[in-house]
């Protein structure tokens, strides 16, 4: 069984206490890869449900400016 | 009646005064639609992620207020046309919001003001600890004179010195040759 992976888990499921809210931009950045672009669940982990919430909170964030839509790699 | 919550960002050139202007002016749209404000939270000028109508940097003002579903696509077109705000964004919100005191600014330190005077503190509260180890290593200093005359030609340049650590290192080798001095 070599092409096994391990067992993701998502990491809002676990700790209750991390509430994903548009406002904390820094935690979002987690959620988010170099370029800006949302790192999708199936490489995260991350269930649904709560994937669903952490994409609204992205966009919102990015509407207002506190995460930018992307990040120009070269310039940086 | 439902709770919204109303994320502006005001232009960067005003500041305190017509900042609080500006807020004032928003707060008295609000309350004339038949709304009412629950909270504001400034959270002062911080760097935007891109640029918005040429600017850099924005004034983040976040308000908690209550109203009619109804008066909410008036608000969003009258804070459109103020030319003093950048940008804005309106969330309706499902529950009551929790209304404590403190801020919910993410980062409360973005701000280069800020940050600065608190590296300041930093310094001004670290300076004394390491003015307290300068004595100590002083008295380890007096010690090792009183054994030794030729240390003591060197422990007025190394009070002299600005910088803490070389010091520090500087009695360090002073104090291992003192005791292979005294080893011989």
């Amino acid at each position: 069984m070599a092409f096994t992976s391990r067992k993701k888990i998502c990491k809002y499921c676990e700790n209750k206490k991390n509430t994903i809210d548009y406002k904390d931009y820094k935690n979002l950045k987690r959620a988010i890869t170099e370029q800006g672009k949302i790192i999708p669940r199936r490489v995260t982990g991350t269930c649904a449900k709560h994937q669903r919430e952490l994409v609204q909170a992205i966009k919102r964030a990015r509407n207002i400016a506190l995460l930018p839509y992307s990040y120009d790699v070269k310039q940086s | 009646m439902r709770y919204y919550e109303m994320l502006f960002i005001v232009h960067p050139n005003y500041e305190q005064d017509r900042l609080d202007a500006v807020i004032s002016s928003v707060q008295e749209e609000i309350t004339s639609e038949g709304g009412t404000l629950l909270k504001i939270d400034n959270w002062g000028k911080r760097k935007l992620a891109y640029m918005i109508n040429k600017q850099r940097y924005g004034s983040y003002v976040l308000m908690y207020f209550e109203s009619d579903p109804s008066m909410i696509q008036g608000l969003h077109e009258w804070m459109e046309i103020q030319a003093q705000v950048l940008h804005q964004m309106i969330i309706r919100l499902e529950e009551k919001p929790e209304l404590s005191a403190e801020t919910q600014n993410p980062d409360s330190s973005f701000s280069a003001p800020y940050k600065k005077a608190e590296s300041r503190d930093a310094k001004t509260v670290k300076a004394p600890v390491k003015e307290e180890v300068v004595v100590k290593e002083a008295q380890v200093e007096e010690t090792v004179v009183e054994e030794e005359t030729v240390v003591k030609e060197e422990t007025p340049v190394e009070v002299e010195a600005p910088v803490v650590e070389k010091t520090a290192v500087e009695e360090k080798a002073v104090v291992e040759e003192a005791t292979e001095e005294k080893g011989v």
